[in-house]
C-alpha cells in the first residue's frame, strides 16, 4: 500500500508539485496523464525516492518512504526512467541482470537466474538474451530496461513499479504489449504507476487514472469518470469526443483536429520567384462518419 | 648488452638453487639487479595502468578516459617532481625505501586530487560531458607539464632524471627498492577494484540508476577513484607517464569478451601486464643500441585506438 501525503517539492524556488495526496491498493495500474510541464516525471522522482519532497509524506508498505534503507527500498520498488542511454555493449541479458545487483542473495546466486529466464519470458526477449544492448532498436532497449526493473522486484508482490512514459520509442504492438505486461504485473498484486502520453492507452489498460496539472492533482478516478471532454479541454487544450467502445466497454478519446493556415510563411519566396502562394489549410471532413462505429457517450 | 636466452634461464635457475650456471658473473649481475626488476615493474606498472584505465572509463561512463589524456597522471607526476625537487627540506632523514614509499603517496595524492577536480569539472547539468572532460584533461597536462618543467628546470640538474623521462615514461629506474614499494599499491587496487565491478556496470547504464537498484553511487565513485589513482601514481612515481596504456587495455579487452566489468577489469589487468611488458622489450631491442622511450612505443600503438574509437562514434551518432 502506497499512501501520499500532502507532498509538495520545489525546485529553484519554482513549485513543481502542489500538495499532491492519494494513495494505491496493492494490484492497482494507475495511470499518470498531464501535459507537458504538469509535472508527471517530478512525482515519479518523488515517488522513487530519488528526490525528497519539501512537505509531505510518501508512506510505502507502512514505513516512511525517506526512513528506508537503499537496499530495502530497492526491494520494494523499482523505476523505470524515461531515458536510459546505454554506451557499452552490453547484452540484454546482462542488462536485465543488473536489476538483482542490489537486491539478489549472494548466496543463492542459482535464484537470480530464475528472475531471468522469468523476466526475459514475460517481456518477451528470451530470443535477444545474447544480442548487444547497442544492435537494438530504441523500443527493443526500452523494453530490455522495463526487463531489468522487472528483475529487481521478481519476488516481490505488492512492490511499487513506476513506469515513465514506457512506452517511449515504441511501435504500436509494443505499446500495447508493455502495458499489457504492466496490468499482468498489477493483476498478480504489484501497484504499478505508469506515466503516460497517449490517453487511449491509458483509458485500456489502466484501471484508475490521474491527471496532474500545473503541479496538483486534478481528477483522480476510474478512466469513465476521468476521461470527458470537459477534462481533456482542461488539462490539455484539445477539443475531444469520449466514446464507449461497444464491444470492450471501454472509453474511447478521440480529439478534434487542429487546423492552421501557415499564413504568412514562405510568402516573400514566392513573390520573388514567382511561385504560386500555397494554402495549407485542408477542407473540413465530418467527424461523426469516421466513428459511426461507436454510439456517443451521454 | 647482449645476454643469451640460455644464460638468462641458467642464472635464474641458479639463483633459485636449481643448478649451476656457465653465465659470466656481469651478465648474472645484469640479469639480476637490472633486468628482472624491469620486467617485475613492467608487469606492475601495466596491470596498475591496464586496471586503473578500465575503472576510470567505468566511473566516466566513456571509453575515451584515460589516465594520461585527462590529466590524472599528469598530476601524480607533478606531485612526484615537486617532492623530488625538494627532497632535501622533505625526507633527509629517511631511509631509501622509506623515501619511495613517501613519492608514490605523494604521486597517488596528485593523482587522487587531479582525478576529483576532472570529475567535477567534466558534468555539465549532473551529465558526464566527454568534451568538457577532454578539455579539462588537455588544460592540466598543459598546466602539470609546465609547472613539472619549471620544477625540473630549477632543481639541482644531478637529482632529476630529464623531463623526458615524467612526459614519456620508462622502466629503466627499476630497481628492487623501488619495484617493492610499488608492490602494495598494485596490490591493493588489484583486489578490491573487481570487487566494485558490478557497481561499474550499473554506472553504464546512469549514475541515478546505481542507487535506485539498491547500490551506494558515492561509495562506488570514492572507491574506484582511489584505488585507482592509487595504482596510477604508484606507477608514475616509478616509471613517469606511460601513456595510451589505459586506453588500449581496456578495448582490447572488452573486443577478447564482452563488456561485463567483472570480465573487463580483472582481464585488463593481465592484459595491461602482458602488453606493457612487450613494449618494453621492443622499446629497448627496436633500435639498439639506443633504447626508445616506452611512451612512443606504447603512443605508437594507443593513438591509434584513440582516432579509431573517436571515428566509430562519431558514425554512431551520425546513424
Amino acid at each position: 500500500m502506497l499512501r501520499v501525503e500532502s507532498i509538495s517539492y520545489k525546485l529553484n524556488n519554482r513549485p513543481l508539485l502542489k500538495d499532491i495526496s492519494f494513495s494505491i491498493r496493492a494490484g492497482e495500474m494507475v495511470a499518470l496523464l498531464g501535459s507537458n510541464g504538469a509535472g508527471k516525471s517530478t512525482l515519479m522522482k518523488v515517488l522513487s525516492g530519488e528526490q525528497k519532497p519539501d512537505s509531505g509524506r510518501i508512506i510505502l508498505h507502512g514505513e516512511n518512504l525517506q526512513h528506508y534503507k537503499r537496499k530495502a527500498l530497492a526491494l520494494k520498488r523499482a523505476y523505470l526512467q524515461q531515458h536510459n542511454p546505454i554506451s557499452m555493449a552490453f547484452t540484454v541479458k546482462e542488462v536485465v541482470m543488473m536489476g538483482r545487483y542490489g537486491v539478489g542473495n549472494p548466496s543463492a546466486p542459482e535464484l537470480d537466474l530464475v528472475a531471468l529466464t522469468e523476466t526475459l519470458e514475460v517481456c518477451g526477449l528470451t530470443d535477444l538474451a545474447e544480442r548487444s544492448m547497442l544492435s537494438l532498436s530504441g523500443g527493443e532497449q526500452q523494453r530490455v530496461h522495463l526487463a531489468r526493473v522487472l528483475c529487481q522486484l521478481w519476488n516481490n508482490k505488492e512492490a511499487l513499479l513506476l513506469l515513465d512514459e514506457p512506452t517511449n520509442n515504441m511501435d504500436l504492438q509494443f505499446q500495447h504489449q508493455t502495458l499489457a505486461i504492466a496490468a499482468a504485473l498489477a493483476k498478480k498484486g504489484y501497484m504499478v504507476i505508469v506515466v503516460l502520453h497517449e490517453v487511449n492507452l491509458a483509458a485500456q489498460y489502466a484501471s484508475r487514472i490521474i491527471i496532474l496539472k500545473d503541479g496538483r492533482k486534478w481528477w483522480d478516478g476510474t478512466p469513465a469518470e476521468v476521461l470527458t471532454p470537459q477534462h481533456m479541454y482542461t488539462a490539455f487544450g484539445i477539443h475531444a469526443q469520449a466514446y464507449t467502445d461497444q464491444r470492450s466497454l471501454k472509453t474511447i478519446i478521440v480529439p478534434q483536429e487542429i487546423r492552421l493556415d501557415a499564413g504568412e510563411f514562405n510568402s516573400n519566396l514566392s513573390i520573388q520567384h514567382q511561385i504560386p502562394h500555397t494554402n495549407f489549410k485542408t477542407s473540413s471532413t465530418d467527424q461523426n462518419e469516421t466513428i459511426n462505429l461507436l454510439s456517443v457517450q451521454a | 648488452m647482449p645476454i643469451t636466452i640460455r644464460e638468462v634461464i641458467e642464472t635464474l635457475a641458479h639463483s633459485m638453487g636449481l643448478f649451476d650456471t656457465t653465465a659470466e658473473p656481469v651478465n648474472q649481475g645484469v640479469i639480476l639487479f637490472i633486468r628482472l626488476p624491469r620486467v617485475v615493474m613492467g608487469i606492475l606498472v601495466g596491470a596498475a595502468l591496464g586496471i586503473s584505465g578500465t575503472a576510470i572509463q567505468g566511473i566516466f561512463r566513456n571509453p575515451l578516459a584515460e589516465p594520461s589524456l585527462i590529466g590524472i597522471s599528469a598530476g601524480a607526476s607533478l606531485m612526484a617532481v615537486l617532492i623530488i625537487a625538494f627532497e632535501a627540506l622533505l625526507f633527509s632523514g629517511l631511509t631509501e625505501i622509506l623515501g619511495y614509499y613517501f613519492l608514490a603517496f605523494g604521486a597517488f595524492s596528485g593523482a587522487g586530487i587531479t582525478a576529483m577536480l576532472v570529475y567535477q569539472l567534466s558534468k555539465t547539468n549532473g551529465q558526464p560531458s566527454v568534451s568538457t572532460m577532454l578539455l579539462t584533461g588537455i588544460a592540466i597536462n598543459a598546466l602539470a607539464g609546465a609547472l613539472t618543467g619549471l620544477v625540473t628546470y630549477l632543481a639541482d640538474e644531478q637529482k632529476l632524471r630529464s623531463i623526458t623521462f615524467w612526459m614519456m615514461g620508462s622502466l629503466g629506474g627499476a630497481t628492487w627498492k623501488n619495484v617493492s614499494c610499488l608492490f602494495p599499491f598494485v596490490l591493493i587496487p588489484l583486489i578490491g577494484l573487481p570487487l566494485l565491478a558490478r557497481g561499474l556496470n550499473l554506472f553504464a547504464i546512469g549514475e541515478s540508476q546505481v542507487s535506485l537498484t539498491g547500490l551506494d553511487p558515492n561509495r562506488i565513485k570514492i572507491w574506484v577513484v582511489i584505488l585507482s589513482t592509487m595504482a596510477v601514481g604508484a606507477s608514475v612515481s616509478v616509471s613517469g607517464i606511460i601513456g595510451f596504456i589505459g586506453l588500449l587495455i581496456p578495448h582490447m579487452t572488452r573486443l577478447l569478451g564482452g563488456v561485463d566489468h567483472r570480465f573487463v577489469i580483472p582481464v585488463s589487468a593481465l592484459m595491461g601486464a602482458l602488453v606493457l611488458s612487450i613494449a618494453d622489450m621492443v622499446s629497448r631491442m627496436i633500435v639498439q643500441p639506443i633504447e626508445l622511450p616506452i611512451g612512443v612505443v606504447t603512443a605508437l600503438m594507443g593513438a591509434p585506438v584513440f582516432l579509431y574509437i573517436l571515428i566509430r562514434d562519431k558514425k554512431k551518432s551520425l546513424n
